[in-house]
């Protein structure tokens, strides 16, 4: 990559010789270089424990790299933050927590600068379109706890939208959804792109194969497809040969359009 | 039975008794709350028992040294404070062998305290009352001291509602909305640690640690928002440690064990409820 392609305004994200480990001397990621052009929809796949979710930290400047430099939105990520949201990864949460739909969605206004009271009518009424943009129109009032996996999941997707973020990340949100309701949600998250960047973190091949602008293989190293490169040679040698667990992957991921 | 509520209004000590029920309900069920939520009753449990550490301390030093000032209350809010401060330490450090730590840390506590009031001259009959609490002892200076705890943390509760939910619920998010989770975290176990302290005399430390989870576990069977499950926390302690109160009064029983007993009682009753419900 040249240096005007780094300085670019049009780049939403710039990794340029990103090492980083939790612990001195292992390293979890080891030189990554990449460019997420504004408004495009970047894949990062990977085994797991392969980086992924480090990647996003990393990202969210929730861990600083040992070498290299990140870019984010033209600054240093923890600058970019405020319009930057996150929907993490989701079979974390406590499914009994004593929460209303509403209340989970409104978090997304918190920031870091403190401010008591209520949350302000502009901001419920966002968060009610916002719920209505993700198919959960009445829901509210409902308690999390009573809904179902996909639901959920939307939820917190929600939640993310409330601030309009500028760049969405994304941790696996399918891996635990509910089969009916995914194709739907493929398709929205799609379309997010037009108003934002997208990162989405997945070890489902077959769900990124869409809309993807950008594949990210991460596994400790990085390697980066355009979504029409992608073939099973190069799914074999990050998850290795026979082992693979989406079976339903082929060579004609990304040409389908 | 009503014995009490005759002699309620001649004995100041039992008014005493029943305005500290309340305010310790109020502590309790907030905190508590959050320690259910935040899954960190091992930790209350810890420190709780940690505090017969600073009780003893305290005791030698004020009986074998003549420091009159170190009595044993101010010896417990010590050790009760130093005990948030290095276990939140230790579990924001590492987050793997906290379990460990937190145990040494409980059992270094006890043994510390017992090895000291075993050591202070003079009689520890009141080591029992420390123990599992004599609600019927609580002064008018503890009781102001108690009132103005429990208002700071009304107030606090009101004014961060929304953050201590959201930390709560889901840590990582309000990390990446720039929310200070450490702050949060630190400021539960300090909280924790004074709502302990200040319920000593209600049920004593070896069962302080159910007032703050009991009710709480309790209320989770009926209610789905965190401010009613608080709401009713407060509620279902005040019942069962007034209860506690009348009982013994007329019986002549430790209040606290039956407060707590009365809790335990109706949490079993509920989940084995719940169950036979689900069952059907």
């Amino acid at each position: 990559m040249t240096e005007q392609d780094t300085a670019s305004k049009d780049n939403a994200v710039v990794f340029s010789g990103v090492t980083f480990g939790y612990r001195p001397n292992e390293t979890v990621l080891e030189d990554i270089s990449f460019v997420a052009g504004t408004g495009t929809f970047t894949a990062v796949v990977g085994p797991n424990g392969g980086g992924k979710t480090t990647l996003i930290k990393l990202l969210l400047g929730l861990e600083k790299p040992l070498k290299g430099e990140i870019t984010v939105l033209g600054t240093d990520p923890e600058k970019a933050r405020k319009y930057l949201s996150y929907v993490p990864q989701f079979a974390k949460f406590d499914p009994a927590f004593p929460v209303s739909v509403m209340e989970v969605t409104l978090m997304g206004f918190l920031d870091r600068d403190f401010f008591f009271g209520r949350y302000s009518k502009a901001q419920r009424e966002k968060a009610l379109e916002t719920l209505d943009l993700v198919g959960l129109r009445g829901k509210g009032e409902t308690s999390f706890s009573e809904l179902s996996g996909g639901q959920r999941q939307r939820v917190l997707i929600a939640r993310a939208l409330v601030s309009e973020p500028k760049l969405l990340l994304m941790d696996e949100p399918d891996a635990s959804i509910d089969p009916l309701g995914t194709e739907e949600l493929h398709d929205f998250i799609a379309g997010l792109k037009e108003k934002m960047t997208v990162f989405l973190v997945s070890h489902d091949l077959n769900f990124v194969s869409k809309a993807v602008d950008n594949i990210l293989c991460v596994h400790k190293t990085l390697d980066v497809h355009h979504a029409h490169e992608i073939d099973s040679d190069v799914l074999s040698r990050f998850y290795g040969g026979g082992n693979m667990k989406f079976v339903c992957h082929d060579d004609s991921c990304g040409r389908e359009e | 039975m009503l014995a009490f509520f005759y002699d309620l209004p001649e004995l100041v000590f039992l008014q005493n008794a029943l305005i500290a029920s309340l305010l310790c309900s109020v502590t309790s069920g907030i905190v508590g709350t959050y320690v259910v939520l935040r899954r960190i009753s091992y930790i209350a449990a810890a420190m709780a028992h940690s505090l017969l550490g600073g009780i003893g301390v305290a005791k030698y030093l004020s009986s074998a040294y003549g420091i009159k000032w170190m009595t044993p209350q101010l010896g417990a809010l010590i050790a009760g404070l130093l005990s948030a401060a290095v276990i939140g330490w230790i579990t924001l450090k590492s987050k793997e062998r906290a379990d460990t730590v937190i145990s040494a840390f409980w059992a270094a506590g006890m043994s510390i305290g017992i090895i000291a009031i075993h050591a202070a001259p003079g009689y520890s009959e009141d080591l029992m009352s420390y123990l599992f609490g004599n609600i019927l002892m609580v002064s008018n200076e503890r009781l102001w001291l108690l009132g103005i705890f429990s208002l700071i943390l009304v107030a606090l509760t009101i004014l961060f509602y929304r953050q201590t939910v959201s930390v709560s619920f889901d840590e990582e998010f309000a990390m990446s909305r720039g929310v200070k989770i450490e702050f949060y975290y630190m400021m539960l176990l300090v909280l924790t640690a004074l709502t302990v302290v200040f319920s000593i005399e209600a049920v004593g430390i070896l069962m302080v640690f159910s007032l703050l989870t009991l009710p709480v576990a309790i209320a989770s069977h009926f209610f789905n928002r965190v401010w009613k499950i608080m709401l009713a926390s407060v509620l279902i302690g005040f019942v069962s440690t007034v209860s506690g109160l009348v009982v013994s009064y007329a019986l002549n029983i430790p209040s606290g064990a039956f407060t707590i007993l009365i809790l335990s009682s109706a949490y079993f009753f509920l989940s084995i409820l719940a169950i036979l419900r689900k069952g059907k």
